[in-house]
């Protein structure tokens, strides 16, 4: 009668690991999580731009110029019922005075990509120091990784109301940094 | 005990910021940035028209794009339109000369430009006119002060050139042509860079 708690215990204990015995004949597993992180990575193809607002005739004003070389690929998870946007802003630099430099995005290339894209803003933004949307709704999805896969980009370079500014025009050589975003999901 | 309380605290703070910031990057914007060269050239480009009643053997040649070359005849008249198109660099602008290339004009005879002003198609800032100038080999201005503009192509655009001869009976046009004796009017663009 010294320690008769301990008889108890051991009792308790052996019953114990009988339940845990029988226990795993029945379920035989844990439980395994499976966890989805939501990310979002942005890339180029790097193509390297240069456009050059010029004429050759006389008599001809200098000729709106394009350029589609450049790719943008993204991989995105969401949370349930969760958009990122695909923005661009200019980091740095300034837009040659009486000029302006517009870009627009085409729709995903479908190659080598899946999941929900998202959708262009089809009238072209004109590139500020602000940001603007180029590509809405982008849930889960990936653009594929080659060099012409994902969101093709046209850059637009322009007089900005020639009748007003084209005599504002200077020659020179500007080079501007142009930032893609791609957004930290909305809200739930 | 104090100091063991505050190891907890702080470990407790260590494990609250890394769970914050991975949530915070799972929030992150994620950006890319990119390079973007633009280039806008001097350019200093001139073109004549004529207008097609006007009957010329040959029209003008080619010498490079910032100049041209054109036949006068006494009929040339008042039917030559000059077309520019120019971007300069800050604080510089671009001029216009002309000059007989080729070809004598007899002792007693002159040919002068009247240079209409900018007849207000195209765009910028289009230069000044200088009214007029008696044609010699060497160039001289008849539109100043260009900065960035284009005047459009063709007939009623840019400046009008008038040529007045001067005694004109002297100078036989059909015996100089039979003798490649015609006379060639140069027109320069440059810049004053």
């Amino acid at each position: 009668m010294k320690k008769p708690g301990i008889k108890y215990l051991l009792l308790a204990n052996s019953l114990l690991f009988i339940m845990n015995v029988m226990g795993q004949e029945w379920t035989a597993g844990d439980n395994v999580t499976l966890h989805i992180s939501s990310f979002a990575l942005i890339e180029t193809n790097h193509a390297p731009i240069t456009l050059s607002l010029t004429t050759s005739t006389a008599g001809a004003a200098a000729a709106t110029t394009s350029n589609s070389d450049l790719f943008v690929k993204i991989s995105s998870i969401v949370p349930g019922n969760t958009n990122r946007e695909i923005t661009a802003n200019i980091s740095g630099g300034t837009i040659p005075t009486g000029t302006k430099l517009t870009l627009v995005s085409a729709a995903c290339t479908t190659t080598n990509s899946g999941g929900d894209l998202g959708i262009p803003v089809a009238t072209p933004i004109i590139l500020s120091a602000v940001d603007q949307n180029l590509i809405t709704g982008i849930s889960s999805c990936y653009t594929g990784t080659g060099y012409n896969d994902g969101y093709q980009m046209t850059f637009t370079w322009e007089v900005d109301d020639p009748a007003t500014n084209y005599g504002q025009i200077e020659s020179n050589t500007t080079v501007i940094t142009v930032v893609f975003t791609i957004t930290a999901h909305d809200a739930n | 005990m104090f100091v063991s309380n505050k190891n907890i605290l702080s470990v407790l703070l260590i494990i609250l910021f890394f769970s914050f910031s991975t949530i915070v990057i799972s929030q992150t914007n994620n950006t890319v940035d990119m390079s973007i060269n633009l280039n806008i050239p001097a350019i200093a480009l001139i073109d004549f028209v004529v207008d097609g009643n006007q009957i010329i053997t040959y029209s003008y040649s080619y010498s490079s794009p910032n100049q041209k070359v054109q036949v006068i005849t006494p009929t040339t008249g008042d039917k030559t339109w000059l077309n520019y198109s120019s971007i300069v660099q800050s604080g510089y602008t671009n001029y216009i000369t002309a000059h007989i290339s080729s070809g004598n004009l007899p002792a007693d005879v002159s040919l002068i430009i009247l240079i209409g002003d900018d007849v207000g198609t195209g765009k910028g800032l289009k230069g000044t006119s200088t009214n007029q100038i008696i044609l010699s080999i060497f160039p001289q201005t008849i539109i100043t002060n260009i900065g960035s503009c284009f005047t459009g192509r063709g007939i009623n655009k840019g400046n009008q050139l008038i040529y007045v001869w001067e005694n004109p009976e002297s100078y036989n046009y059909s015996v100089n042509y039979e003798n490649g004796n015609t006379i060639a009017v140069t027109y320069t663009i440059s810049s004053t860079e």
